[in-house]
């Protein structure tokens, strides 16, 4: 346009590009090759030197208890966090979608946390769970619980991190339902109520599909926050007690930051760069696939 | 019977709707309740058990000890300075470069825009330890290029920028064309102001993702002076029983301040970012 | 005021050749429109004047020189688009004036141009409004003033007023028309409206399927279609093809196989029940029966009446009505058509002299 050949307008495209490129390639594509790289070598910090030692590092962590607890450990949060975030906020995006009023007084109530971080959310809960003067023991307490030693009981620690790690995120999926839910054709709605379903019918055969997409991006995306999870964890728990609330990521920092053993650390970052991105691959290529598909 | 948009039984009283919600509502507000609460207590009241709900008399004690423990502002200046780095330099390359995928027409277009996409897909722990590394290496430990470095693309920034500039029509840069304006013009005085609410929202969504940034922060700072808003906060955890729980709230309160303020003045960006987060794959 | 030419002008999209050898001169001065059915490669000619298409083949000259390889500002062209295109975060002032501060000039000549743009469109209260706070109509003229500004040596307008509604669409011709007149400008004017075509041209250029199948003055078109497709496409409404063998033998159209009548040369004389065709009416003696057929839909428009009537299965024509009793659907009558303005089309469309 501006150029009488494309060849000019491929130079210019590439001068515009090449700022963000360069700084991608610096600093994330270069990185995760070198994560590669190192993860087959020993690290020796010191001397900044590398020593091969081939899939040596793998194979200590398919042996490593450590590591088999932390896997262990990443899977049960998921797994109290994923329900407790998307069923969550389903109600409470339902419910708000209901009300035409205060509806951005709750909206902003339940937004909050997501605009706070995970470690303020950790350090409002903290105190939360103490088992003497915390307020969670003693709202138990009143309904005649005794509530345990959240932090520093092993059987209790990953519910108290789910727990606020649900607080932070319900809102983010609350936001996306609420969208969902308003585009739900009214007339399908008014078709079944006039052909007599009753409202559970009509939110389970109707509402429900209608969803479904958002449920299901909802769904992994919490999935993925629980892989990633870091700083709440590093504040509430320090990844125990003996290592139960030792997710991946904080496996990963202990390795390699706290015991220098980088080379291990970069193994644990490949793992989860294949687990974290086999999820993202998967979303993408079921959105791609839903997009095509009519409703 | 009134129908409900998602077809869930209507109440007969939006009232009972309304308690529903109340319930999972205090629940939310509560920590934050909580936390100013407990950081007015004195501190022997602090640890009562059971805990009351309001101070019996409020002091504001905890707070000047929080500010005598620890440096917040220089921990808020640290995020300040490292949020508005990153802001800045992932709009400005986002913009150029969604400029040139969405607007020019040039060989190897669609190969960028995968690798743009692909982008989008690789979970940060993988460059933690090179660029860690890195940083060792050049000497930028502990300090606020470190902090700002890495994060200065943002190929969400990109796509979501691409996806908005290419719903501009074409005959607004052909007119500029026609016009004189060299490409560089028309976007800066053109193109970027049609797309203000797009950039707003990327812009704001970038700043509060990089305040609330921790474990890089965590890694690449050393000394108290750099550390982050954070890190910083996470200092006051500590594991003695004889914590001071009001200052450790009043800390918290200073410091989580700023986020709330910001959130709840740029609410409505903020959500258009979150929601443009899922744009791409949502469709 | 420049001249502008063509010389053999093409341009391909991959393996689409949109336009083929197109020459086109444009005199100084001179409302040269270009009119032709979507697709034809009128707006992509258009762009190429522009600027904004390179060519695949062929030179484009403005008043002698060749500014094929230059970008539209150096080519001194000025463009008004069909959806407007202005700047929406501007004000009217601001859009009308952006170009002549890119080029840098002082800003008393600015502000000067500016308001005598303002005066000429009548633009005056508006200047200092933003583009979604104008009506359609008023946004079209913020356009022309932009383009005018610029004083440019070629005015290019691409389709201005399809997004008008049509009382406006009349309004905007006539301003068009006078701007021409005021500015002596040349112009270049793309549309699909024939009427707009007739009303505003000095010239116009027919195009089909990437070719010109015509260029002449409106009348001349109307009168001398040289192609089927040229006489179908100008007049409204539409000329009436009839195949050859519908009319009596030996008037003579050896070599044609389709003849053309426009419905202004023809009549609907509706049957009087006898069988026996309707008499010779006096000054018409160059009009002869050529059958006899159906009403099947009839358009009082107030000053005429059309008729359509269906002379044979598939086989409509209109015709015009003139009498006191507007037939019904239904009715028979015969058709009688001024063979004085018949025009002879063989096979492949051309046309063909008596």
């Amino acid at each position: 346009m501006s150029e009488n050949s494309t060849s000019d307008a491929t130079r210019s495209a590439w001068l515009f590009l090449a700022p963000a490129l360069i700084l991608m390639f610096i600093f994330t594509v270069a990185p995760a090759m070198f994560s590669l790289l190192l993860s087959f070598h020993d690290f020796k910090p010191f001397s900044f030197t590398l020593v091969p030692v081939g899939l040596d590092q793998y194979m200590e962590l398919a042996g490593s208890e450590d590591y088999r607890t932390s896997l262990m450990a990443t899977l049960r949060f998921a797994a109290l966090v994923v329900p407790g975030a998307v069923l969550g906020s389903l109600a409470v995006a339902v419910l708000l979608d209901q009300m035409p009023f205060f509806r951005s007084i709750f909206r902003t109530i339940f937004l909050i946390p997501v605009g706070i971080s995970p470690a303020m959310a950790a350090m409002l809960w903290v105190f939360l769970f103490n088992p003497t003067s915390g307020f969670l023991n003693y709202l138990l307490s009143t309904a005649g619980i005794a509530g345990p030693a959240w932090l520093s009981d092993p059987d209790w620690a990953p519910f108290a991190v789910s727990l606020t790690t649900v607080w932070k995120e319900v809102g983010f999926n609350i936001i996306f339902l609420m969208a969902a839910l308003a585009q739900v054709p009214v007339e399908l709605q008014e078709a079944a109520w006039m052909d007599g379903a009753n409202s559970f019918r009509r939110f389970w055969h109707i509402t429900l599909p209608s969803i479904s997409p958002a449920m299901f991006f909802v769904t992994v995306v919490s999935v993925i926050h629980a892989f990633e999870s870091f700083g709440q964890i590093h504040i509430l728990t320090r990844g125990g007690p003996a290592g139960s609330t030792g997710v991946l990521v904080y496996q990963l920092f202990r390795d390699g930051f706290e015991n220098s053993r980088l080379g291990l650390a970069a193994a644990e970052a490949v793992i989860l760069f294949v687990i974290i991105g086999g999820v993202t691959l998967v979303q993408f290529m079921v959105a791609r696939y839903l997009k095509g598909s009519p409703q | 019977m009134r129908k409900g948009t998602n077809g869930l039984p209507v109440f007969s009283s939006r009232l009972l709707a309304t308690c529903l919600l109340l319930v999972p509502a205090v629940l939310h507000g509560f920590p934050i309740f909580y936390m100013l609460s407990v950081s007015f207590k004195e501190a022997a009241e602090a640890y009562k058990f059971p805990p009351s709900l309001l101070p019996s008399h409020p002091v504001l004690t905890n707070y000047s000890d929080a500010l005598n423990a620890a440096p917040l502002w220089q921990f808020m200046l640290n995020s300040l300075i490292a949020a508005l780095g990153i802001t800045a330099i992932q709009m400005l390359t986002s913009i150029l470069a969604a400029y040139a995928l969405a607007r020019i027409e040039f060989k190897g277009r669609k190969i960028v825009l995968g690798f743009v996409v692909a982008m989008l897909m690789v979970p940060s722990e993988i460059t933690i330890v090179p660029n860690y590394l890195m940083m060792v290496r050049t000497g930028l430990i502990d300090t606020h290029l470190a902090l700002i470095a890495p994060f200065s693309a943002s190929a969400f920034g990109i796509f979501l920028l691409y996806q908005f500039f290419s719903g501009v029509p074409r005959e607004l840069e052909e007119a500029a064309i026609v016009d004189g304006a060299s490409r560089m013009r028309f976007l800066f005085q053109i193109l970027v102001p049609v797309s203000m609410p797009a950039i707003v929202a990327f812009g704001v969504f970038a700043f509060v993702s990089a305040w609330n940034q921790y474990l890089w922060p965590l890694v690449v700072t050393q000394s108290t002076a750099m550390r982050t808003v954070q890190v910083g906060v996470g200092m006051f955890r500590s594991e003695q029983e004889a914590t001071s729980w009001g200052m450790v709230m009043a800390a918290t309160s200073i410091l989580v301040l700023p986020s709330i303020a910001l959130f709840i003045a740029t609410q409505k960006q903020f959500v258009r970012g979150l929601v443009s987060s899922g744009a791409g794959v949502k469709g | 005021m420049a001249q502008l030419e063509l010389l053999k002008v093409g341009k391909t999209f991959g393996k689409n050749s949109i336009i083929h050898g197109l020459d086109l001169t444009v005199e100084a001065g001179e409302f040269l429109v270009v009119v032709g059915p979507s697709g034809c490669g009128k707006s992509t000619l258009l762009r190429i004047v522009a600027g904004l298409e390179p060519v695949s083949e062929g030179d484009v000259r403005i008043d002698g020189r060749s500014v094929t390889k230059l970008s539209p500002k150096a080519r001194g062209i000025a463009m008004v688009f069909q959806n407007y295109a202005l700047y929406p975060h501007m004000s009217v002032r601001d859009n009308i004036s952006f170009g002549l501060k890119l080029a840098k000039i002082p800003d008393d000549e600015v502000s000067r141009r500016v308001t005598d743009a303002a005066k000429i469109l009548h633009l005056g209260e508006l200047l200092d409004r933003k583009p979604y706070q104008l009506s359609g109509g008023q946004k079209q003229r913020v356009a022309m003033g932009r383009a005018m500004v610029r004083q440019p040596a070629i005015f290019l307008f691409d389709e201005p007023l399809s997004n008008l509604d049509a009382q406006l669409r009349v309004q905007m011709r006539a301003e068009i028309a006078s701007l021409h007149r005021r500015l002596r400008s040349t112009i270049v004017y793309v549309t699909h409206d024939q009427t707009e075509a007739m009303t505003l041209a000095d010239r116009i250029v027919v195009m089909r399927a990437g070719k010109v199948e015509q260029i002449a003055a409106p009348m001349e078109l109307y009168r001398n279609p040289a192609t089927r497709f040229v006489a179908s496409f100008i007049g409204s409404p539409a000329m009436n093809f009839l195949p050859v063998s519908i009319f009596p033998a030996g008037t003579g159209m050896h070599r044609a196989e389709t003849i053309g009548f426009r419905p202004e040369h023809s009549q609907f004389i509706p049957s009087s029940g006898t069988g026996k065709q309707p008499p010779v009416v006096a000054g018409e003696e160059d009009a002869i029966i050529v059958g006899t057929g159906a009403v099947k839909l009839v358009e009082p428009l107030g000053a005429v009446t059309l008729v359509h009537c269906e002379l044979a299965p598939a086989l409509d024509v209109i015709c015009e009505f003139h009498g006191a009793n507007i037939p019904v659907p239904g009715d028979e009558g015969f058709l009688k058509i001024d063979i004085s303005q018949l025009l002879l089309f063989d096979g492949e469309g051309l046309r063909v002299r008596k």
